[in-house]
């Protein structure tokens, strides 16, 4: 049965894919405006060649950079035809860029939260796939209990492009501030859920919970039991205002960044290569028959004057292709080094008004044996030495028990943290692995002693000891837990997949007082430059 | 110094003006942000110019002038102007800013 929720979901979903502004306006849209409706109102015999001329070379028209932006299929038109075989359409060198800069990231968290029972991240990095993100990662941090975790990130506005076919990375210039109705303030918004593979088994046969020294099959059926943890996030973006003088200073300061420079001039330079067809004879010719054909009684409309121009943008293109030597090339030329040269101006741009990124986290998590707890998660991620290699990540978050089981003696809020971590790219190890290095301090401060659900014929989680009382027990003391890690984290080259390695000492764990020293791995893949490969 | 580039509409380029004249070359922006488009490089004979304003020397026949653009309004309308030199401003071309292809293409001839 299909609820009234679920379709007001899906069409909040179809609005948000479609909320984004076009990046190339078609030319119908163009032509409505008020300065070209002047023109096309007009009696198409009335209309002189002087006016027409003036039409085409004006925007919204801008004939010779239609014909050059067709040239480089970077319009509306070539984007329906790319369509019909594939979801999206940007140019191959952006998107090359685009996934070049994705594998290079060290800020984005695709595992599970330090909290769970299977996780390799002691904190929480500043921003989640931009579409799709799958982790699966093997024993706690934090808690007692080992687990293997399968953890599902998405973004809301991501999931509902790629859903709906449309184009995955829209580009938005940092600088832009309505960059499409809606749909910014969702571009922020993610989800997450995390399902322990490992607890079918001790669940469907009430054996002990699972730990490092008693294998159990783990099977990820994605059942009500498994799910450990679901959550929600929203990065907050710094979009200042534009009015600003601070923030105009600082976009001042990386429009002429000497690191620009070079990509200005190659893609000047490519741009006046390609642009030598604007001033070729063969050209104006075309010119004139189309400021002929805009006289004639048929170009009434302004479906019609549309149809006309651009039957002719195709038309100039073939005299390009006709009378240009390797416009193949100098055309790939230009849109490689655009490309580069906006990502490079886009990164200094971000760089100088956004150095830092800030999150809200909610998690809901359902440890083994123990109440739900509810998490909130501040995180502050940035590059505060200048350095694009090195990223530094703080979190503080707070945790209480969605409720306290009748005749406990425990307070509902539970406990405090604090953590930070450094990201190193360390580079290339070899052809196709590069590596990180991340060391990260994590402090918690349980407000009284943790709370554990259990049956008195368990033995306590992770332990062989065995437990007295009936149903809720109180274990271990309130206090302090400190943990340290270290960790590498190894992504194969050209893929989604990365695999982290961590060993992490604590002095005890939530329900342990005892130092703890253990190892931690994972796969995690994020979707995001996978997306950016398909083409 | 008056203006040097005539605005032909009836000739095959935007603009023509007398060769190895110099011109300076700007962008304004419509309303009342300047900011909102702003001239950032000039590309004509094989040369870059990254100074606002632009100034060129006109070389003889019909050549290509590449005009970047940069701007903290998406879509914002603005002109193409000659400084003058007597604090005059000629508008030469209305355009218009996109962040994601932000140069556009003009011809000028040298005579």
């Amino acid at each position: 049965m299909i609820r009234p929720w679920t379709i007001a979901i899906g069409l909040a979903m179809v609005e948000l894919a479609y909320a984004q502004t076009p990046q190339f306006p078609r030319l119908s849209e163009a032509l409505r405006q008020a300065e070209p409706q002047k023109i096309i109102q007009k009696k198409p015999e009335e209309r002189s060649q002087e006016e027409l001329r003036g039409f085409l070379r004006d925007e919204p028209v801008e004939f010779r950079d239609r014909v050059r932006q067709r040239l480089q299929g970077l319009t509306e038109r070539d984007r329906e035809r790319v369509e019909a075989v594939t979801t999206t359409s940007l140019p191959a060198g952006y998107r090359d860029l685009l996934r070049q800069i994705e594998e290079k990231r060290l800020d984005k968290q695709v595992g599970s939260v330090s909290s769970s029972s299977g996780s390799t991240s002691l904190v929480s990095r500043g921003t989640v796939p931009r579409i799709l993100g799958f982790a699966v990662e093997n024993g706690g941090l934090v808690q007692s209990t080992r687990g293997t975790v399968a953890t599902f990130r998405g973004n809301v506005l991501g999931v509902s492009r790629w859903l709906l076919g449309s184009e995955q990375f829209p580009y938005c210039a940092p600088t832009t501030v309505a960059c499409g109705n809606g749909s910014d303030l969702f571009r922020g918004l993610a989800f997450h859920v995390s399902f322990d593979a490992s607890r079918q088994k001790a669940i469907s046969t009430n054996a002990e919970t699972p730990t490092s020294n008693t294998p159990t099959e783990t099977v990820l059926t994605g059942s009500k039991e498994q799910l450990e943890s679901w959550g929600l996030r929203w990065e907050i973006l710094n979009r200042r205002d534009p009015r600003d003088p601070v923030f105009r200073a600082k976009w001042r300061e990386a429009m002429v960044n000497k690191d620009l420079l070079p990509k200005k001039e190659a893609f000047a330079e490519s741009m006046e290569k390609v642009a030598q067809f604007a001033a070729s004879p063969e050209f104006e010719s075309l010119v004139d028959e189309l400021i002929k054909e805009l006289q004639k009684p048929h170009a009434t409309g302004t479906v019609d004057v549309t149809q006309i121009i651009e039957d002719y943008t195709e038309k100039a293109v073939d005299v390009v292709k006709k009378t240009v030597p390797d416009w193949e090339k100098l055309v790939k030329e230009l849109t490689t080094a655009q490309a580069d040269f906006i990502a490079q101006r886009d990164q200094l741009t971000q760089e100088a008004l956004a150095r830092m990124s800030f999150a809200v986290d909610y998690t809901n998590s359902r440890p083994v044996n123990q109440p739900k707890q509810s998490n909130v998660r501040f995180v502050i991620s940035g590059s505060p030495m200048k350095n694009e290699r090195v990223l530094l990540t703080g979190n503080l978050a707070f945790t209480w028990y969605d409720s306290v089981p009748a005749g406990v003696q425990v307070k509902q809020f539970r406990d405090v943290q604090a953590a930070i971590q450094l990201d190193r790219a360390v580079g290339s190890l070899s052809e196709s692995v590069d590596a990180s290095f991340s060391l990260a301090g994590y402090y918690q401060y349980m407000a009284d002693k943790a709370l554990i659900q259990i049956s008195p014929d368990n033995l306590a989680p992770g332990t062989s000891i065995p437990l007295p009382g009936p149903a809720n027990v109180l274990l271990a003391e309130k206090g302090h837990i400190g943990i340290v890690q270290a960790k590498v984290t190894f992504s194969v080259k050209g893929s989604p997949v990365k695999i982290p390695v961590a060993l992490t000492w604590a002095n005890r764990t939530e329900l342990i007082k005892a130092n703890e020293v253990r190892g931690n791995v994972g796969i995690l893949l994020d979707m995001d430059a996978l997306f950016l490969k398909k083409n | 110094m008056p203006c040097q580039l005539k605005k032909d509409q009836s000739s095959a380029a935007d603009f023509e003006g007398p060769a190895t004249k110099k011109v300076k070359l700007s962008v304004r922006a419509t309303g009342g942000d300047p900011s909102a488009v702003e001239l950032d490089f000039v590309r004509y004979d094989g040369k870059t110019i990254h100074s606002d304003p632009a100034e060129i020397a006109i070389a003889a026949g019909a050549k290509p002038l590449i005009v970047g653009l940069r701007g903290l309004v998406d879509g914002q309308i603005g002109h193409l102007v000659e400084l003058c030199g007597d604090g005059t401003e000629q508008q030469l071309r209305r355009l218009r800013f996109n962040a994601m292809d932000p140069a556009k293409i003009y011809v000028l001839e040298g005579k």
